[in-house]
């Protein structure tokens, strides 16, 4: 654990109110959604990516746009489909008559936010170039390595009801993602209030970014340096070793999942204010962080680690 | 928590139950008839069906129906009779049927203990070391499923079960050692007739070669014998167990022993020694060995000529047989000193007159036979050894599948088929030495056994069995003869097994095959030696264990045994095995030496889980506190101290390597304070509330 050093960063009071202020103002346009909220900010502060599992017209397109204008970053759109080819992604190079050279042209992928929207009905070889993209935070086109703009956080989203004529993520690459949640319905107050209130574009439009790149960046780094004692180490380290040991289990956590659980509990307690990690923070996010990479053996409906994930709050120590 | 969930069975406490029930039962169905076996499935398998759901609790009239069905049923299978087998098939129906009742944990209970109870029936049939090491694994099936019964909801592995069952075996064979070695031995208060003697093989108190056709001999244990030195060679050892005096109609029986005025039987430790004990002259050097007889449910033993025995409730007969007062029912070890000796120098006339009777015009053949030989040799010994000659020289054959004989039996056979075993060459000697008129009777035991080098003692099968002959001579007392020798010395020589195996069609009637495939190879042989003398060694350590040996090994223990000696030492062998048993959990507690900080968390949740407010495992320190101080109001202050003060040694920001309790003094005040104060909130709880709901932690 690198050892922070508060002098240089602005002190954790006013990072508590840039957080808090940029959560209040995604909650304006997505209402009565906190909880996702937060599990959103938490993997944007610890550098992650997001995948949203729902139906459409949840709200996955507010939330990430929000997101973006709230924290000042640029935001870009993939609607993917199953003749999106990596190159509509990525960017390609075309010769320019007039200065008589191959000029590259930067695809949708250069931007701070990317929502890839249904990314389970584009080609393997779509998916493949993204996930690379997400993985390496650079883009290699035509032999010429490109940085991607930092920070770079994606949002992807699938849809979990109609499977026909789509490719689902193998598991290595849906280890890729930090987190994976779900938005679901509101509930009958906030869904009066969309009803009621103004078209949610307009709101988007109004939003005013409330932090700046730099602001952001030191959250991030903030968020990377909270403490960690001992004994929550050992309850991090008992539950990856019951999802390894547990017959119920298909497979085990890998240290990926483990290092992936740490970066998210982190995040979190940075947003509930604390400077150490509690095991609540580890219980909070450990749902999102390991459900989606967690099968039970006897399931083929890809639904199993929801359970699985109750299990292992249930059942693993947080003291012993 | 409502008090049905509480009191259901678990299933992996129910699945354990039904299967150790199995196992348990599993022993007894070669004696059960068939239809109790179908009866036990039919209730498992409604219980099943119960706990799925299918079916329902039978009703009363129904239970009632099958205890009338059950007790029916074995009066028809096994008569009205009071004995261990229907006594034994009843409870295990009992057994069966009590699943079907089974609703609680209450009556789990008391299906896991018919368990035990049906277990230690086992032992009233067979002791041997392998029905031992099976009746171990059922009581760890029973345990396991008396242990898931105690498990909570998140521990539903009967593996798990298993193991902790295991575990306390363990810790329980120290101590059980030790009540083995000084439990007194208790003569029984009453006793139920043991199983049927008659169905057991072995010697039968009278003897009709003619009538057998087919001799069928078996490779069951007789008895093993330790000598004090090397064993003598296996063709000098006849063991003697009955002789046959009476013959009539072709059965020989053994005579009547009254003597005038001496006890027909010289009991071990009688004041004085009958008369015809003291006209035994004995030459030579003494043998001594111990046998251990196998249960014959008859009263007799074995050993060698002359034997005088060296046990109490064993005597020596006046045929000079020992015997045991009363039927041997259980495994049976005594000591025994042969000598050559010279058995009744002077035959009283009685006797010598009821060992030559023979009935009257039976047997015309031999008779005209024997008067043509009487001729030309008189004296009694050139007689025998001139008849030995006769078997050997005439075409007899040795075999255990003779042909039937008819009316006059010895006729038959010495003139017709020529073809018998050991029974017709000694009761055709007898008959002809007699019809010489000399006094000869048959004598009937064992001959010869197998030295088992790794045990270094003698085993003696039940195809060891032999017949053989003795006459009287004036001057040399009783002597020997064999018959057997002169038609198939290697009968003698190599003994029954060897003999009888080289002869396929032979072998194929007696049991024999078996033993010799086992032995066709060395490392066979070395097992099967090995094996049996680990039988013998249990039978002699452990199940033949009784008051005397106890005893014996008190008194090698203490000196004079006295009761406080004995209890002194009975008190520190158990503290022993108690320590012993505990010295199993150390290498644990070593290996999870665990930091002063967890060790008082750990007595932190104890003092609540005894309260039955045990910590969720995902509750930390804090949330743990709160929902206890919610549950106990009067304590939440040192709760919430508490409470805190361990979640941030353990989760703080300040937290760190050490894992030190913070303030430890006052920490353990407060602990103490709150397991007191519990204490109190608890008694005062119970007195509250009616007496049938003891559990104070219980929030309904």
């Amino acid at each position: 654990m690198t050892s922070a050093q508060p002098s240089q960063r602005p002190p954790s009071g006013a990072m508590q109110d840039w957080i808090e202020k940029s959560l209040a103002q995604v909650g304006t346009v997505l209402v009565g959604k906190r909880h996702q909220v937060e599990q959103a900010m938490a993997c944007l502060l610890a550098g992650g990516h997001l995948l949203i599992e729902d139906l459409p017209g949840m709200g996955k397109t507010v939330l990430s746009q929000a997101l973006a204008r709230t924290l000042g970053l640029s935001f870009n759109r993939i609607q993917f489909t199953s003749d999106v080819l990596p190159a509509d992604i990525l960017g390609i190079s075309i010769f320019d008559r007039d200065g008589g050279a191959f000029e590259f042209h930067p695809g949708p992928i250069f931007a701070q936010v990317l929502l890839a929207d249904e990314i389970n009905r584009t080609t393997p070889k779509t998916q493949s170039a993204l996930l690379e993209a997400m993985e390496e935070g650079q883009v290699t086109v035509e032999g010429a390595t490109r940085p991607l703009p930092e920070p770079f956080f994606v949002i992807a989203t699938q849809n979990p009801v109609t499977q026909a004529g789509t490719y689902p993520l193998p598991e290595s690459q849906l280890d890729r993602f930090l987190m994976r949640i779900e938005l679901g319905y509101p509930d009958p107050a906030a869904e009066r209030e969309i009803i009621r209130g103004t078209d949610r574009r307009e709101l988007l439009e109004r939003l005013e970014p409330c932090l700046d790149v730099e602001q952001l960046a030191a959250l991030q780094q903030q968020a990377a340096a909270v403490r960690l004692s001992d004994a929550l180490l050992d309850y991090v380290q008992r539950l990856v070793e019951h999802s390894r040991k547990d017959p119920t289990f298909a497979w085990g956590l890998s240290p990926r999942g483990a290092l992936a659980l740490v970066r998210a509990a982190r995040a979190w307690a940075l947003i509930r204010g604390r400077q150490h990690v509690v095991p609540e923070d580890v219980q909070a996010v450990l749902p999102a962080v390991v459900e989606h990479r967690l099968r039970e053996h006897a399931d083929h409906g890809r639904s199993g680690g929801v359970a699985l994930a109750q299990r292992l709050l249930a059942v693993v120590d947080v003291v012993n | 928590m409502n008090r049905g969930v509480l009191e259901q069975i678990p299933r992996s406490s129910l699945a354990l139950l039904l299967v150790s029930q199995g196992v348990v039962i599993a022993p007894h169905v070669p004696r059960m008839a068939l239809w109790t076996l179908a009866f036990w499935g039919a209730c498992v398998l409604w219980r099943v069906w119960i706990y799925q759901g299918r079916w329902n609790y039978p009703s009363a009239w129904t239970k009632a129906g099958f205890v009338v069905l059950a007790i029916v049923g074995v009066s028809v299978s096994h008569g009205i009779q009071f004995s261990l087998d229907p006594a034994v098939a009843l409870l295990i129906l009992a057994f069966a049927l009590k699943l079907l009742e089974m609703r609680t944990r209450r009556d789990a209970l008391v299906v896991i203990f018919l368990g035990y109870f049906v277990i230690a029936t086992q032992f009233l049939f067979e002791q041997g070391i392998a029905m031992t090491l099976y009746q171990l694994l059922a009581v760890l099936m029973v345990t396991a499923a008396l242990v898931a019964l105690n498990q909570s909801w998140n521990r539903p592995r009967p593996w798990a079960s298993l193991r902790t069952a295991g575990v306390i075996l363990l810790q329980a064979v120290p101590l059980t050692v030790v009540i083995f070695l000084f439990f007194p031995r208790i003569a029984p208060l009453w006793s139920v007739p043991l199983p049927d003697a008659a169905s057991r093989t072995g010697m039968s108190e009278t003897m009709s070669p003619g009538s057998i056709t087919q001799l069928g001999r078996s490779s069951q244990l007789a008895f093993r014998v330790e000598f004090e030195g090397p064993p003598p060679p296996a063709r000098t050892l006849y063991w003697r167990v009955l002789t046959y005096s009476e013959y009539d109609a072709g059965t020989w029986k053994p005579g009547p022993l009254d003597e005038v005025l001496d006890p027909p039987v010289h009991w071990v430790g009688a004041q004085s020694e009958p008369l015809w004990l003291r006209r035994v002259a004995t030459e030579g050097e003494a043998v001594r060995y111990s046998v251990l007889a196998e249960p014959t449910y008859r009263p007799w033993l074995y050993a060698l000529d002359f034997a005088r025995p060296l046990t109490r409730a064993t005597g020596l007969g006046r045929d000079f047989r020992i015997l045991h007062q009363g039927p041997v029912t259980q495994r049976f070890r005594y000591e025994v000193e042969s000598r050559a000796a010279r058995l009744d120098p002077d035959l009283p006339d009685w006797y010598a007159l009821r060992e030559t009777a023979l009935p009257a015009r039976v047997n015309p053949r031999t008779r005209a036979f024997m008067g043509q030989l009487t001729q030309e040799h008189r004296a009694p010994r050139v007689l025998a050894e001139r008849l030995m000659l006769h078997f050997a020289e005439e075409p007899f054959h040795y075999t255990l599948n003779p042909p039937p004989l008819g009316q006059n039996d010895i006729d038959d056979f010495l003139f017709d088929t020529r073809r018998g075993f050991c029974g017709h060459y000694a009761s055709a000697f007898v008959f002809m030495m007699r019809l010489a008129g000399v006094p000869a009777r048959v004598v009937a035991g064992y001959q010869g056994g197998e030295y088992n080098p790794v045990g270094d003692y003698v085993a003696v099968r039940q195809y060891d069995a032999h017949a053989w002959a003795e006459i009287w001579i004036e001057g040399e007392g009783w002597v020997r003869f064999d018959p057997t020798m002169a038609v198939a010395p290697e009968r003698i020589e190599r003994g029954a097994e060897a003999a009888f195996a080289d002869n396929a069609e032979e072998a194929a009637y007696g049991n024999f095959a078996g033993n010799r495939l086992w032995r066709r190879m060395d490392w066979m042989a070395e097992a099967y030696y090995f094996i049996d003398s680990l039988q013998h060694r249990w039978n002699v350590l452990v199940v033949s264990y009784d008051a005397s040996l106890q005893n014996r090994f008190l008194r090698d223990l203490v000196g004079e045994v006295t009761p406080l000696r004995v209890a002194i030492a009975a008190g520190s062998a158990a503290g022993a095995a108690v320590l012993v048993a505990m010295l199993g959990a150390l290498p644990g507690v070593l290996r999870r030496r665990r930091s002063p900080l967890l060790r008082f968390h750990d007595a932190f949740c104890r003092v609540f889980e005894r309260a039955g407010d045990a910590r969720h495992p995902s509750e930390t320190p804090v949330r743990y506190a709160r929902r206890l101080g919610l549950r106990y109001p009067d304590l939440d202050a040192d709760l919430q101290v508490l409470g805190t003060r361990l979640e941030a040694a353990l989760f703080g920001p300040e937290a760190g390597a050490s894992q030190q309790l913070p303030e430890a003094a006052d920490s353990h005040l407060r602990l103490a304070r709150l397991r007191l104060r519990l204490l109190l909130l608890r008694m005062a709880g119970t007195f509250k509330r009616d007496r049938g709901r003891s559990d104070p932690g219980q929030l309904s």
